[in-house]
Protein backbone atom coordinates (compact mmCIF):
# COMPACT_ATOMS: atom_id res chain seq x y z
CA UNK A 1 0.00 0.00 0.00
CA UNK A 2 1.64 3.32 -0.71
CA UNK A 3 1.60 5.87 2.18
CA UNK A 4 0.12 9.37 2.05
CA UNK A 5 1.69 12.22 0.95
CA UNK A 6 3.37 14.04 3.53
CA UNK A 7 3.15 17.25 1.80
CA UNK A 8 0.29 19.50 2.95
CA UNK A 9 -2.37 19.86 -0.02
CA UNK A 10 -4.07 23.07 0.56
CA UNK A 11 -1.91 26.37 0.88
CA UNK A 12 -4.44 27.04 4.28
CA UNK A 13 -3.28 23.56 5.59
CA UNK A 14 0.48 24.42 4.51
CA UNK A 15 0.45 27.77 6.28
CA UNK A 16 -1.06 25.67 9.77
CA UNK A 17 1.46 23.01 9.17
CA UNK A 18 3.96 26.01 9.49
CA UNK A 19 2.71 27.82 12.15
CA UNK A 20 2.62 24.09 14.39
CA UNK A 21 5.97 23.83 13.30
CA UNK A 22 7.43 26.94 14.16
CA UNK A 23 5.54 27.56 17.31
CA UNK A 24 6.82 24.07 18.63
CA UNK A 25 10.57 25.17 17.51
CA UNK A 26 11.36 22.79 14.96
CA UNK A 27 14.28 23.81 13.07
CA UNK A 28 12.69 23.08 9.42
CA UNK A 29 9.94 26.16 9.05
CA UNK A 30 13.63 28.65 9.60
CA UNK A 31 15.75 27.28 7.56
CA UNK A 32 12.67 26.61 4.89
CA UNK A 33 12.08 30.82 5.05
CA UNK A 34 15.54 31.64 5.45
CA UNK A 35 16.45 29.56 2.38
CA UNK A 36 13.87 31.29 0.42
CA UNK A 37 13.84 34.62 1.85
CA UNK A 38 10.71 36.94 0.99
CA UNK A 39 9.90 39.92 2.86
CA UNK A 40 6.39 39.05 0.64
CA UNK A 41 5.63 36.14 2.77
CA UNK A 42 7.06 37.38 5.97
CA UNK A 43 4.73 40.96 5.61
CA UNK A 44 1.83 38.74 4.89
CA UNK A 45 2.30 36.18 7.86
CA UNK A 46 2.12 39.42 9.90
CA UNK A 47 -0.56 41.50 8.65
CA UNK A 48 -2.44 38.08 8.58
CA UNK A 49 -1.26 37.49 12.42
CA UNK A 50 -2.25 41.49 13.21
CA UNK A 51 -6.01 40.94 10.93
CA UNK A 52 -7.08 38.15 12.85
CA UNK A 53 -5.36 39.92 16.21
CA UNK A 54 -8.09 42.32 15.56
CA UNK A 55 -10.87 40.83 14.43
CA UNK A 56 -11.83 39.76 17.85
CA UNK A 57 -12.05 43.41 19.06
CA UNK A 58 -14.02 44.32 16.20
CA UNK A 59 -16.20 41.89 16.58
CA UNK A 60 -16.76 42.81 20.11
CA UNK A 61 -17.20 46.75 18.82
CA UNK A 62 -19.45 45.57 16.29
CA UNK A 63 -22.66 45.73 18.05
CA UNK A 64 -21.99 49.36 18.77
CA UNK A 65 -22.39 49.90 15.02
CA UNK A 66 -26.01 49.52 14.73
CA UNK A 67 -27.26 50.54 18.22
CA UNK A 68 -28.40 54.29 18.24
CA UNK A 69 -26.30 56.61 19.94
CA UNK A 70 -28.34 57.61 22.49
CA UNK A 71 -28.52 54.05 23.95
CA UNK A 72 -24.76 54.05 23.63
CA UNK A 73 -24.59 57.22 26.12
CA UNK A 74 -26.74 56.00 28.17
CA UNK A 75 -24.82 52.66 28.38
CA UNK A 76 -21.64 54.95 29.25
CA UNK A 77 -22.95 57.16 31.89
CA UNK A 78 -24.61 54.04 33.78
CA UNK A 79 -21.00 52.66 33.57
CA UNK A 80 -19.24 55.69 35.04
CA UNK A 81 -21.95 55.68 37.59
CA UNK A 82 -21.72 52.51 38.42
CA UNK A 83 -17.38 52.74 39.01
CA UNK A 84 -18.47 55.77 41.06
CA UNK A 85 -20.60 53.60 43.43
CA UNK A 86 -18.12 50.78 44.31
CA UNK A 87 -15.22 53.60 44.23
CA UNK A 88 -17.51 55.48 47.13
CA UNK A 89 -18.20 51.90 48.60
CA UNK A 90 -14.57 50.77 48.54
CA UNK A 91 -13.39 53.75 50.12
CA UNK A 92 -16.68 53.50 52.93
CA UNK A 93 -13.61 53.42 55.57
CA UNK A 94 -11.40 56.19 54.21
CA UNK A 95 -14.72 58.70 53.58
CA UNK A 96 -14.35 62.24 54.96
CA UNK A 97 -16.93 64.99 54.65
CA UNK A 98 -15.03 66.58 51.77
CA UNK A 99 -14.33 63.52 50.02
CA UNK A 100 -18.27 62.49 50.11
CA UNK A 101 -18.84 66.08 48.98
CA UNK A 102 -16.32 65.74 46.01
CA UNK A 103 -18.51 62.38 45.08
CA UNK A 104 -21.65 64.18 44.96
CA UNK A 105 -20.47 66.80 43.09
CA UNK A 106 -19.50 64.51 40.63
CA UNK A 107 -22.67 62.37 40.48
CA UNK A 108 -24.66 65.84 40.35
CA UNK A 109 -22.31 66.97 37.42
CA UNK A 110 -22.89 63.84 35.55
CA UNK A 111 -26.55 64.21 35.99
CA UNK A 112 -26.80 67.39 34.86
CA UNK A 113 -24.47 66.93 31.65
CA UNK A 114 -26.52 63.96 31.11
CA UNK A 115 -29.32 66.23 28.22
CA UNK A 116 -26.08 67.74 26.92
CA UNK A 117 -24.21 64.49 26.51
CA UNK A 118 -27.87 63.77 24.22
CA UNK A 119 -27.42 66.78 22.40
CA UNK A 120 -23.90 66.63 21.57
CA UNK A 121 -24.65 62.66 19.67
CA UNK A 122 -26.81 64.11 17.49
CA UNK A 123 -24.63 66.92 16.44
CA UNK A 124 -25.31 66.11 12.28
CA UNK A 125 -22.34 65.82 10.02
CA UNK A 126 -22.08 65.98 6.34
CA UNK A 127 -22.67 62.13 6.20
CA UNK A 128 -24.71 59.96 7.96
CA UNK A 129 -23.42 59.29 11.72
CA UNK A 130 -23.17 55.60 10.72
CA UNK A 131 -20.50 56.23 8.01
CA UNK A 132 -18.50 57.84 10.62
CA UNK A 133 -19.22 54.94 13.27
CA UNK A 134 -18.56 52.08 10.04
CA UNK A 135 -14.62 54.01 8.87
CA UNK A 136 -13.81 54.58 13.00
CA UNK A 137 -14.34 50.42 13.37
CA UNK A 138 -12.59 49.62 9.79
CA UNK A 139 -9.56 51.81 11.10
CA UNK A 140 -9.43 50.31 14.38
CA UNK A 141 -9.53 46.65 13.27
CA UNK A 142 -7.25 47.69 10.20
CA UNK A 143 -4.80 49.49 12.47
CA UNK A 144 -4.24 46.26 14.22
CA UNK A 145 -1.98 44.69 11.84
CA UNK A 146 -0.40 47.78 10.90
CA UNK A 147 0.90 48.40 14.99
CA UNK A 148 2.41 44.40 15.07
CA UNK A 149 4.28 45.13 11.45
CA UNK A 150 5.83 48.07 13.14
CA UNK A 151 6.52 46.62 16.21
CA UNK A 152 7.74 43.12 14.72
CA UNK A 153 10.46 45.72 12.23
CA UNK A 154 11.10 47.71 15.01
CA UNK A 155 12.29 44.81 17.59
CA UNK A 156 13.48 42.94 14.64
CA UNK A 157 16.15 45.40 13.38
CA UNK A 158 17.31 45.97 16.87
CA UNK A 159 17.49 42.03 17.34
CA UNK A 160 19.36 41.81 13.83
CA UNK A 161 21.99 45.01 14.80
CA UNK A 162 22.96 42.83 18.21
CA UNK A 163 23.40 39.85 16.28
CA UNK A 164 25.73 41.38 13.85
CA UNK A 165 27.43 43.04 16.79
CA UNK A 166 27.50 39.67 18.22
CA UNK A 167 29.73 38.05 15.27
CA UNK A 168 26.61 36.91 13.02
CA UNK A 169 26.91 36.82 9.48
CA UNK A 170 23.47 36.27 7.54
CA UNK A 171 21.62 38.64 5.74
CA UNK A 172 18.76 40.86 6.05
CA UNK A 173 15.80 39.14 4.62
CA UNK A 174 16.41 35.22 5.54
CA UNK A 175 16.06 36.78 9.29
CA UNK A 176 13.32 39.15 8.32
CA UNK A 177 11.68 36.25 7.01
CA UNK A 178 12.08 33.38 9.53
CA UNK A 179 11.72 36.13 12.46
CA UNK A 180 8.07 36.66 10.95
CA UNK A 181 7.39 33.74 13.05
CA UNK A 182 7.62 35.38 16.47
CA UNK A 183 4.16 37.61 15.57
CA UNK A 184 2.17 33.84 15.61
CA UNK A 185 2.28 33.25 19.39
CA UNK A 186 0.54 36.95 19.87
CA UNK A 187 -2.65 35.63 18.61
CA UNK A 188 -2.61 34.38 22.19
CA UNK A 189 -3.39 38.58 23.08
CA UNK A 190 -6.90 37.71 21.82
CA UNK A 191 -8.16 36.69 24.70
CA UNK A 192 -6.69 39.83 26.50
CA UNK A 193 -9.76 41.21 27.74
CA UNK A 194 -10.60 38.04 29.90
CA UNK A 195 -9.77 39.02 33.71
CA UNK A 196 -6.50 37.76 34.73
CA UNK A 197 -6.28 34.95 32.49
CA UNK A 198 -6.18 37.39 29.44
CA UNK A 199 -2.97 39.44 30.93
CA UNK A 200 -1.29 35.78 31.55
CA UNK A 201 -1.64 34.40 28.02
CA UNK A 202 -1.03 37.63 26.73
CA UNK A 203 2.49 37.34 28.91
CA UNK A 204 3.14 33.83 27.78
CA UNK A 205 2.40 35.32 23.80
CA UNK A 206 5.24 37.83 24.32
CA UNK A 207 7.92 35.29 25.83
CA UNK A 208 7.02 32.58 23.10
CA UNK A 209 7.62 35.68 20.38
CA UNK A 210 10.72 36.09 22.14
CA UNK A 211 11.99 32.08 22.18
CA UNK A 212 11.00 32.24 18.33
CA UNK A 213 13.10 34.96 17.59
CA UNK A 214 15.59 33.24 19.28
CA UNK A 215 15.28 30.60 17.23
CA UNK A 216 15.38 32.85 13.69
CA UNK A 217 18.20 34.35 15.24
CA UNK A 218 20.44 31.09 15.78
CA UNK A 219 19.31 29.57 12.21
CA UNK A 220 19.73 33.09 10.36
CA UNK A 221 22.88 34.16 11.60
CA UNK A 222 24.97 31.13 12.79
CA UNK A 223 25.35 32.20 16.17
CA UNK A 224 26.08 30.19 19.75
CA UNK A 225 23.01 29.58 21.72
CA UNK A 226 24.24 32.00 24.48
CA UNK A 227 24.51 34.60 21.64
CA UNK A 228 21.20 34.13 20.46
CA UNK A 229 19.77 34.28 23.94
CA UNK A 230 21.84 37.84 24.33
CA UNK A 231 21.03 39.10 20.65
CA UNK A 232 17.30 38.71 21.66
CA UNK A 233 17.85 40.13 25.09
CA UNK A 234 19.69 43.16 24.87
CA UNK A 235 17.66 45.40 22.51
CA UNK A 236 15.25 45.01 25.60
CA UNK A 237 17.82 46.12 28.61
CA UNK A 238 18.87 49.14 26.18
CA UNK A 239 15.46 50.44 25.94
CA UNK A 240 15.12 49.82 29.71
CA UNK A 241 18.27 52.10 29.97
CA UNK A 242 17.39 54.50 27.87
CA UNK A 243 13.40 54.55 29.63
CA UNK A 244 15.13 54.93 32.70
CA UNK A 245 17.49 57.65 31.67
CA UNK A 246 14.43 59.90 29.79
CA UNK A 247 12.42 60.06 32.82
CA UNK A 248 15.15 61.06 34.59
CA UNK A 249 15.79 64.02 32.22
CA UNK A 250 12.31 64.70 31.98
CA UNK A 251 11.70 64.98 35.74
CA UNK A 252 14.99 67.30 35.93
CA UNK A 253 13.21 69.69 32.89
CA UNK A 254 10.03 69.50 34.80
CA UNK A 255 11.59 70.37 38.22
CA UNK A 256 13.55 73.18 36.69
CA UNK A 257 10.97 74.41 34.53
CA UNK A 258 8.67 74.82 37.96
CA UNK A 259 11.66 76.07 39.91
CA UNK A 260 11.97 78.76 37.19
CA UNK A 261 7.89 79.41 37.49
CA UNK B 1 -2.00 51.20 -18.94
CA UNK B 2 1.28 52.10 -20.91
CA UNK B 3 4.48 50.02 -21.05
CA UNK B 4 6.68 52.46 -18.64
CA UNK B 5 4.31 53.20 -16.09
CA UNK B 6 3.45 49.27 -15.92
CA UNK B 7 7.38 48.78 -15.25
CA UNK B 8 7.44 51.26 -12.87
CA UNK B 9 4.89 49.83 -10.58
CA UNK B 10 6.63 46.27 -10.67
CA UNK B 11 9.99 48.19 -9.78
CA UNK B 12 8.09 49.87 -7.16
CA UNK B 13 5.95 46.33 -5.84
CA UNK B 14 9.13 44.96 -5.61
CA UNK B 15 11.13 47.79 -4.34
CA UNK B 16 8.62 47.88 -1.65
CA UNK B 17 9.78 44.01 -0.67
CA UNK B 18 13.25 44.94 -0.63
CA UNK B 19 14.27 42.67 -3.48
CA UNK B 20 18.10 43.49 -3.97
CA UNK B 21 17.54 43.10 -7.92
CA UNK B 22 15.07 46.02 -7.95
CA UNK B 23 17.49 48.21 -6.54
CA UNK B 24 20.13 47.49 -8.68
CA UNK B 25 17.92 48.26 -11.66
CA UNK B 26 16.88 51.34 -10.54
CA UNK B 27 20.55 52.25 -9.71
CA UNK B 28 21.86 51.10 -13.46
CA UNK B 29 19.06 53.84 -15.05
CA UNK B 30 20.49 55.81 -18.32
CA UNK B 31 19.32 58.25 -16.27
CA UNK B 32 18.64 57.49 -12.33
CA UNK B 33 17.99 61.13 -11.02
CA UNK B 34 15.50 61.62 -13.71
CA UNK B 35 13.47 58.39 -12.97
CA UNK B 36 14.19 59.12 -9.16
CA UNK B 37 11.95 61.61 -9.64
CA UNK B 38 9.26 60.65 -11.53
CA UNK B 39 9.24 57.06 -9.19
CA UNK B 40 9.12 59.85 -6.17
CA UNK B 41 6.54 61.89 -7.61
CA UNK B 42 4.37 58.84 -8.30
CA UNK B 43 4.90 57.27 -4.57
CA UNK B 44 4.11 61.29 -3.44
CA UNK B 45 0.71 61.49 -5.66
CA UNK B 46 -0.72 57.66 -4.93
CA UNK B 47 -0.08 58.28 -1.05
CA UNK B 48 -1.37 61.94 -1.26
CA UNK B 49 -4.67 61.02 -3.10
CA UNK B 50 -5.49 58.06 -0.35
CA UNK B 51 -4.71 60.94 2.51
CA UNK B 52 -6.77 63.19 0.45
CA UNK B 53 -9.48 60.78 0.36
CA UNK B 54 -9.44 59.72 4.00
CA UNK B 55 -8.96 63.28 5.01
CA UNK B 56 -12.20 64.71 3.43
CA UNK B 57 -14.43 61.04 4.58
CA UNK B 58 -12.95 62.24 8.09
CA UNK B 59 -14.28 66.05 7.98
CA UNK B 60 -17.89 64.90 6.65
CA UNK B 61 -17.97 62.63 9.42
CA UNK B 62 -16.88 65.38 11.75
CA UNK B 63 -20.06 66.56 13.58
CA UNK B 64 -20.67 70.57 13.14
CA UNK B 65 -17.64 71.18 15.33
CA UNK B 66 -19.21 75.28 16.39
CA UNK B 67 -22.20 73.59 17.77
CA UNK B 68 -19.99 70.74 19.47
CA UNK B 69 -18.54 74.04 21.20
CA UNK B 70 -21.42 75.65 22.36
CA UNK B 71 -23.73 72.74 23.42
CA UNK B 72 -19.88 71.70 25.39
CA UNK B 73 -19.78 75.22 27.22
CA UNK B 74 -23.82 75.07 28.02
CA UNK B 75 -23.49 72.05 30.00
CA UNK B 76 -19.99 73.07 31.64
CA UNK B 77 -21.90 76.01 33.02
CA UNK B 78 -24.80 73.58 33.74
CA UNK B 79 -23.16 71.21 36.69
CA UNK B 80 -22.93 71.37 40.30
CA UNK B 81 -19.05 71.32 39.57
CA UNK B 82 -19.21 74.76 37.41
CA UNK B 83 -21.52 76.31 40.38
CA UNK B 84 -19.26 75.19 42.63
CA UNK B 85 -16.31 76.80 41.40
CA UNK B 86 -17.45 79.96 40.35
CA UNK B 87 -17.96 81.74 43.45
CA UNK B 88 -14.04 82.47 43.34
CA UNK B 89 -14.24 85.46 41.09
CA UNK B 90 -11.28 85.36 39.05
CA UNK B 91 -12.55 81.59 37.77
CA UNK B 92 -15.00 82.16 35.53
CA UNK B 93 -12.59 84.24 33.10
CA UNK B 94 -9.51 82.21 33.50
CA UNK B 95 -12.36 79.16 32.65
CA UNK B 96 -13.44 80.55 29.78
CA UNK B 97 -10.02 81.93 28.56
CA UNK B 98 -8.90 77.87 28.67
CA UNK B 99 -11.56 76.79 27.33
CA UNK B 100 -11.01 78.95 24.42
CA UNK B 101 -7.35 77.91 23.96
CA UNK B 102 -8.50 74.35 24.08
CA UNK B 103 -10.82 74.77 21.32
CA UNK B 104 -8.47 76.64 19.33
CA UNK B 105 -5.89 73.79 19.68
CA UNK B 106 -8.01 71.54 18.78
CA UNK B 107 -9.76 72.93 16.01
CA UNK B 108 -6.28 73.34 14.33
CA UNK B 109 -6.13 69.69 14.59
CA UNK B 110 -9.86 69.12 13.10
CA UNK B 111 -10.43 67.75 9.74
CA UNK B 112 -10.54 69.87 7.30
CA UNK B 113 -11.33 70.19 3.24
CA UNK B 114 -8.80 72.30 2.86
CA UNK B 115 -5.77 70.36 4.61
CA UNK B 116 -7.04 67.57 2.85
CA UNK B 117 -6.28 68.99 -0.59
CA UNK B 118 -3.28 70.40 0.80
CA UNK B 119 -1.77 66.98 1.33
CA UNK B 120 -2.36 65.88 -2.46
CA UNK B 121 0.23 68.70 -2.62
CA UNK B 122 2.57 68.13 0.22
CA UNK B 123 3.19 64.62 0.16
CA UNK B 124 5.05 64.50 -3.37
CA UNK B 125 6.67 67.48 -2.07
CA UNK B 126 7.94 66.26 1.43
CA UNK B 127 9.05 62.74 -0.28
CA UNK B 128 11.17 64.89 -3.01
CA UNK B 129 12.62 66.75 -0.24
CA UNK B 130 13.10 64.03 1.78
CA UNK B 131 14.48 61.39 -1.32
CA UNK B 132 16.98 64.38 -1.86
CA UNK B 133 18.09 65.28 1.72
CA UNK B 134 19.17 61.73 2.36
CA UNK B 135 20.38 60.72 -1.47
CA UNK B 136 22.96 63.47 -1.35
CA UNK B 137 24.22 63.29 2.59
CA UNK B 138 24.15 59.52 2.21
CA UNK B 139 25.92 59.54 -0.89
CA UNK B 140 28.34 62.02 0.79
CA UNK B 141 29.23 60.31 4.00
CA UNK B 142 29.04 57.05 1.46
CA UNK B 143 32.18 58.12 -0.27
CA UNK B 144 33.88 59.19 2.82
CA UNK B 145 33.88 56.05 4.11
CA UNK B 146 35.38 54.75 1.09
CA UNK B 147 32.05 53.75 -1.39
CA UNK B 148 32.21 53.49 -5.03
CA UNK B 149 29.11 54.11 -6.21
CA UNK B 150 27.89 57.48 -8.00
CA UNK B 151 25.71 60.24 -7.06
CA UNK B 152 23.48 58.94 -9.76
CA UNK B 153 23.46 55.26 -8.85
CA UNK B 154 22.83 55.96 -5.00
CA UNK B 155 19.61 58.76 -6.06
CA UNK B 156 18.34 56.11 -8.17
CA UNK B 157 18.61 53.60 -5.71
CA UNK B 158 17.63 55.71 -2.81
CA UNK B 159 14.14 56.87 -4.82
CA UNK B 160 12.86 53.32 -4.60
CA UNK B 161 13.71 53.18 -0.96
CA UNK B 162 10.29 55.57 -0.76
CA UNK B 163 8.25 52.67 -2.28
CA UNK B 164 7.28 51.71 1.43
CA UNK B 165 5.78 55.14 1.71
CA UNK B 166 2.87 53.87 -0.98
CA UNK B 167 1.30 52.60 2.28
CA UNK B 168 0.22 55.78 3.02
CA UNK B 169 -2.60 55.18 0.99
CA UNK B 170 -4.17 53.52 3.17
CA UNK B 171 -4.68 56.59 4.81
CA UNK B 172 -8.15 57.03 3.00
CA UNK B 173 -9.79 55.13 5.77
CA UNK B 174 -10.28 57.42 8.54
CA UNK B 175 -8.52 56.53 11.79
CA UNK B 176 -6.28 53.67 10.36
CA UNK B 177 -3.19 54.74 11.75
CA UNK B 178 -0.84 52.98 9.30
CA UNK B 179 2.45 52.88 11.74
CA UNK B 180 5.61 50.77 10.90
CA UNK B 181 6.17 52.95 7.19
CA UNK B 182 9.66 55.16 9.07
CA UNK B 183 10.74 51.68 10.01
CA UNK B 184 10.29 49.78 6.62
CA UNK B 185 11.69 52.98 4.52
CA UNK B 186 14.64 52.69 6.92
CA UNK B 187 15.19 49.09 5.93
CA UNK B 188 14.78 50.57 2.29
CA UNK B 189 17.13 52.86 2.19
CA UNK B 190 19.98 50.42 4.02
CA UNK B 191 19.33 47.72 1.12
CA UNK B 192 19.29 51.26 -1.40
CA UNK B 193 22.78 52.43 0.06
CA UNK B 194 23.95 48.47 0.57
CA UNK B 195 23.59 47.92 -3.38
CA UNK B 196 25.41 50.44 -4.87
CA UNK B 197 28.13 51.11 -2.31
CA UNK B 198 28.77 47.11 -2.47
CA UNK B 199 32.69 48.00 -1.20
CA UNK B 200 31.61 49.09 2.09
CA UNK B 201 30.66 46.74 5.22
CA UNK B 202 27.60 46.62 6.88
CA UNK B 203 28.66 49.03 9.79
CA UNK B 204 29.52 51.86 7.53
CA UNK B 205 26.34 51.40 5.48
CA UNK B 206 24.53 51.69 8.40
CA UNK B 207 26.66 54.64 9.29
CA UNK B 208 25.75 56.51 6.00
CA UNK B 209 21.72 55.82 6.29
CA UNK B 210 21.69 57.01 9.85
CA UNK B 211 23.45 59.89 9.64
CA UNK B 212 21.39 61.72 7.48
CA UNK B 213 18.33 60.21 9.10
CA UNK B 214 19.63 61.28 12.94
CA UNK B 215 20.69 65.24 11.75
CA UNK B 216 16.73 66.15 11.26
CA UNK B 217 16.00 64.59 14.42
CA UNK B 218 18.68 65.96 16.69
CA UNK B 219 18.19 69.47 15.01
CA UNK B 220 14.05 68.90 15.84
CA UNK B 221 15.28 68.21 19.79
CA UNK B 222 17.76 71.25 19.95
CA UNK B 223 14.94 73.03 17.97
CA UNK B 224 12.45 71.74 21.32
CA UNK B 225 14.60 72.42 23.91
CA UNK B 226 15.71 75.90 23.02
CA UNK B 227 11.89 77.05 22.56
CA UNK B 228 11.06 75.30 25.96
CA UNK B 229 11.69 78.87 28.03
CA UNK B 230 9.90 81.07 25.38
CA UNK B 231 6.81 78.04 25.65
CA UNK B 232 7.29 78.16 29.41
CA UNK B 233 6.66 82.22 29.24
CA UNK B 234 4.27 81.83 26.03
CA UNK B 235 1.47 79.44 28.93
CA UNK B 236 2.71 81.13 32.11
CA UNK B 237 1.49 84.67 30.37
CA UNK B 238 -1.70 82.80 29.50
CA UNK B 239 -2.38 81.24 32.54
CA UNK B 240 -1.41 84.56 34.31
Amino acid sequence: MNAAPAVPSSPLRAGLRLALDALTLKPEPYRRLAAEPSLRRAVAIVLAVGLLLGLVQALVALPGLVRDPAAEVEAALAGFREGLDSARTGMADQMTPELAAIFDLLDQSIEAFRPYFLRLVAVPAPLPSFVGRFSGWLGDWLSQPFALLAKWLGISIWILLFARLLGGRGGLLPYLAASSLSVIPHLLAAFGPIPCLGDLLTAVGSIWGLVIQYKAVETTQNLSSGRAVAAVLLPYVLFLVVGVLVAVFGVFILASLMASA
Amino acid sequence: MNKKLRETIRLVWRGLFLEPAAYDEAAADDNPFVEGVFLVVIIGIVAGLGLLIGGLLAWATTPDLAQVKAILLEGLRSTAWYDAMRVEPEFVRRFEQNYELGWRIGEFFAPDPGQAFLMLLLTPLRLLVSWLWFGLVAHGVARLLGGNGTVGQTMGATALAAAPQLLLVLGLVPGLAVAGVGTWTLLARYVAVRRVHENLTWPQVLTAVLIPTIIPVLLALIGALLSLPFLAGLLGGLFA
